[in-house]
């Protein structure tokens, strides 16, 4: 969770990512912050988040992130 | 029958009887009579091309729907790598057909778009060797295409990805793509949310009788009294461009975003009203545009249902598509930093803005616009931290009023310059309008002369800032839930100001209809 959260903070610095849990919803992070955790999270875990998957309850927390991640390194 | 007409207001009275007289149960068949009637009225041939696009998107979702069941069923029982391959295996024939299906419909839209540019390009190519010609089929463009055919896609894609399931009626389907009020301008509609409101009965409600007829009557003052006035105002000038230039070109461009505002949203308030009336919630498709601070916030709040169509749709697939995250990857080791992230965001920004371009239209000046949107946005990426460096460096409270009017000013320069692409009747006319508008300033303009004669001005004036009192108000409070609080005497002082306002104030034209919508051409 900590490198999820290093990664999110490197995307885009200066939010509680531990607190925050309406990122999408509450409009702190765009699509285009989207397309570029996508990329992060590729790059770390090896996965591919297909677009299937980009929706906002997926991307709405770091908690959020971090389960779906999970689940596609689980596929 | 255009929606701002006395036949419109009659065909929904009558439509509204019928639909809360017969049972619950059989409302949507009187939905579906309406919206086929309706079109039918709006051009007897569109139909053929509605029907076409319904009947084989419907059987094309109804074969995915079938795949996905089929899947389910064999991997019951089957391991985990058993269950990997046949995934693949269903994926791959789901695809073929949903391939099938969106050749179909978006082929249609791209060659109703474009049939008259092959054609004349075929025939300058053939007149290199003879003197035949083709000739054009006089093909009108069926009345809001461009929008259904968005809903089709969205319904497909959704099927595919197990958003929702496909509709097995075949004529619940098709009320779904026929919806009458949202079928000319929108709001491009998703499935999940529209469709079973349309199945489901409803009873009468006074509450939404109310509110729908205020948000109508809203929508009619917006088109009549504001679009259509200061549109006047802009068609004057635009008739004769040669000789305008300087103040004159900025202020009718300024007009004519306030105009487009008017025009469209208003349209998407009767509409939305419209379907209020049948107790039926339409997506939102603006949220006060010229308050944005950013063009990226920008169109977050115009258009609504259609920037998160191309962001569901076409932004995030081509985000993750394997070349996209490769050029991600690419952008990061090479530059890093915030150049890395325009990098990434470019390919599929850039893809998103031609798209939409071409969505208005297959012309040189529509695709230039959609560029100039997302080169904006682009270099909005790159220069946003040195901004922010550069208003921390002169002490500039960012959360200030001031600061953020300055920001919505800005946007609204940057969108009124862009509309120059949209307005102008091809790219040659942008281009001129852009050299005389910074060259020539006339010392003395007589603004009166140009399609408002100083009555006009001042009611044009006036209710732009009754629009922007409501818009604010608008940002902080539902305005209909306020005025029904007030007592019976400012509660009907209200609703009869506005309706006598449309009454005496609208413009209706030598035809008295009032001026066809903006984007109903699209």
């Amino acid at each position: 969770m900590e490198e999820l959260i290093d990664i999110l903070l490197t995307v885009k610095p200066n939010i509680d990512y531990t607190k925050e849990k309406a990122l999408v919803d509450d409009g702190i992070i765009d699509s285009l912050d989207i397309v570029s955790i996508i990329s992060e999270l590729s790059d770390a875990y090896g996965i591919t988040v297909p677009s299937t998957e980009i929706k906002p309850e997926n991307f709405n927390s770091a908690s959020a992130i971090y389960g779906m991640v999970q689940r596609l390194k689980e596929d | 029958m255009t929606i701002i007409s006395l036949k419109f207001l009659l065909f929904l009275a009558v439509t509204l009887a019928i639909y809360y007289i017969v049972p619950g149960k059989a409302q949507w068949l009187v939905l579906f009579a309406a919206s086929v009637a309706f079109y039918i009225y709006a051009g007897p041939y569109y139909i053929l091309f509605a029907a076409a696009l319904i009947t084989v998107s419907y059987f094309a979702a109804r074969a995915i729907s079938g795949m996905h069941e089929k899947q389910r069923a064999q991997s019951q029982h089957l391991e985990k790598a058993e269950k990997k391959q046949c995934a693949a295996f269903w994926t791959c024939k789901k695809r073929k057909v949903l391939a099938a299906a969106l050749t179909a419909v978006v082929g249609s839209l791209v060659f109703l778009k474009t049939y008259r540019i092959i054609i004349s390009g075929l025939n300058a190519f053939i007149g290199l060797f003879g003197t035949w010609r083709f000739k054009p089929a006089s093909i009108i463009f069926p009345l809001g295409f461009s929008f259904y055919s968005f809903q089709i896609v969205a319904y497909l894609v959704d099927v595919y990805r197990g958003k929702c399931e496909a509709q097995k009626n075949f004529v619940k389907y098709a009320l779904f793509v026929l919806f009458f009020p949202q079928i000319t301008e929108g709001p491009i509609a998703r499935y999940d949310r529209l469709a079973p409101q349309l199945y489901e009965p409803h009873k009468a409600d006074y509450k939404n009788l109310k509110s729908g007829a205020q948000l109508m009557l809203w929508g009619f003052f917006k088109k009549l009294v504001i679009a259509d006035r200061l549109g006047l105002f802009v068609n004057s000038v635009f008739a004769d461009l040669n000789k305008y230039s300087g103040l004159v070109l900025v202020v009718t461009l300024s007009f004519y975003s306030i105009q487009m505002y008017a025009d469209f949203s208003g349209c998407i308030d009767i509409v939305t009203g419209a379907a209020e009336m049948f107790d039926i919630t339409l997506d939102k498709n603006f949220n006060h545009p010229y308050f944005s601070k950013t063009v990226p916030e920008y169109w977050r709040r115009w258009h609504m249902s259609l920037s998160g169509w191309f962001k569901d749709y076409v932004f995030y697939p081509v985000s993750a598509s394997k070349l996209s995250l490769k050029l991600n990857k690419f952008a990061r080791r090479r530059f890093g930093g915030t150049v890395s992230r325009a990098v990434a965001a470019s390919f599929p920004v850039i893809i998103v803005w031609l798209l939409t371009g071409f969505w208005h239209g297959a012309q040189l000046n529509y695709i230039v616009w959609g560029l100039y949107y997302g080169v904006i946005i682009i270099a909005g990426i790159i220069f946003a931290p040195y901004g922010r460096k550069l208003t921390a460096a002169m002490h500039i409270n960012t959360d200030s009023f001031l600061w953020r009017l300055f920001q919505m000013l800005r946007t609204f320069a940057i969108c009124t310059f862009a509309r120059i692409f949209f307005r102008a009747k091809d790219f040659s006319e942008s281009v001129l309008i852009i050299s005389k508008m910074f060259g020539g300033w006339p010392s003395s303009v007589n603004f009166f002369s140009l399609g408002l004669d100083r009555f006009d001005f001042t009611v044009v004036v006036l209710s732009v800032l009754l629009l922007l009192s409501v818009s604010i108000l608008q940002e902080k409070t539902c305005v209909r839930e306020r005025i029904a609080r007030q007592n019976v005497f400012v509660r009907w002082a209200v609703y009869y100001a506005a309706l006598f306002a449309v009454i005496i104030y609208g413009v209706y034209g030598s035809s008295n209809t009032g001026t066809a919508f903006i984007y109903e051409k699209f």
